[in-house]
């Protein structure tokens, strides 16, 4: 619940960033995702994605609207991926995992709008730029990931993990 | 220093898959870029701010536009995929050795003659983004 909080805290907040625009946010809310998968699972996490966003429209006032549609699509995608990385990547971190992530999020969130708001495959030139923004926030989301999950670990080494293929099998 | 390079440059398996993701960016962005040339990307002749003409810049012949501008004529040659000013009553000639444009977002100007030839995609569909 506590992370929940954090992460509609962190989505509401990126919502209301100038100058970025509704086209791109450096989903730091994503982070929360990351940890929770490692910490609580990938149900707790895919869950949280989703409530995130859900919870996030509610505050921001755009439930239904196309935002939030764009923006249920991406995280569901990105979670989705991530756990299938984390499940069956063998050496992959939580970096490589928010990379994939990201690019995920971002592809599926294009190929939503190109689909259900601006039939224009001309929207598809503006796809690489973005994905290379997204690749470089993803990977920085994961460092910040990794640090907090390493902190966390070293200051509750008692705290039970999930770990993949094992408890959530 | 080392420390923090550690944490920021992931595991072997992330960096791989950096390459790869990074690799699939730039493909997608070549392949891309070649699609654009379906039809959808024009070329624009102005006169000041005066649209005189626009054809496609993928069209199966050639077109050759004579601009008529401040001082003179000004030839426009559009083939190949490609838009070049091939003759001009300037003194500097600067806009025929600006060569052959082919890219979006490329221009050729020709200042003693006011004319300016633009090459643009398919500007509906990014001004339905912006907003």
């Amino acid at each position: 619940m506590a992370l929940l909080m954090l992460a509609v805290g962190i989505h509401v907040l990126e919502s209301a960033l100038p100058g970025l625009g509704p086209w791109f946010k450096p989903g730091l809310a994503n982070i929360v995702t990351l940890i929770a998968l490692i910490m609580l699972g990938p149900k707790e996490a895919l869950m949280l994605a989703v409530a995130r966003v859900v919870v996030g429209a509610l505050f921001i006032g755009t439930l239904f609207t196309p935002t939030f549609i764009m923006s249920l699509s991406g995280a569901l995608a990105a979670a989705l991926v991530m756990l299938a990385a984390w499940r069956s990547i063998p050496g992959i971190s939580l970096i490589g995992i928010s990379l994939l992530g990201a690019v995920a999020h971002m592809l599926v969130q294009f190929v939503t709008v190109e689909a259900l708001f601006i039939q224009q495959t001309a929207l598809f030139y503006l796809l690489p730029p973005f994905l290379l923004v997204a690749a470089i926030t993803g990977w920085l989301n994961g460092v910040a990931a990794q640090y907090i999950t390493d902190h966390l670990r070293s200051t509750r080494p008692a705290m039970e993990e999930a770990v993949p293929g094992a408890a959530h099998g | 220093m080392r420390g923090l390079l550690r944490r920021i440059s992931g595991t072997w398996t992330d960096r791989l898959l950096l390459v790869f993701v990074l690799a699939a960016i730039v493909f997608g962005w070549m392949h891309i870029r070649q699609l654009a040339g379906g039809g959808e990307v024009m070329v624009d002749i102005y006169r000041g701010q005066t649209l005189l003409a626009e054809y496609p810049l993928h069209s199966a012949n050639p077109v050759h536009f004579v601009a008529a501008g401040e001082i003179g004529e000004t030839d426009i040659l559009i083939a190949d995929g490609e838009v070049a000013i091939s003759e001009s009553p300037c003194t500097g000639k600067q806009c025929i050795r600006a060569g052959h444009k082919h890219r979006i977002g490329d221009m050729l100007v020709c200042l003693p003659n006011r004319i300016l030839v633009s090459i643009r995609g398919d500007a509906k569909a990014f001004d339905a983004m912006l907003e």
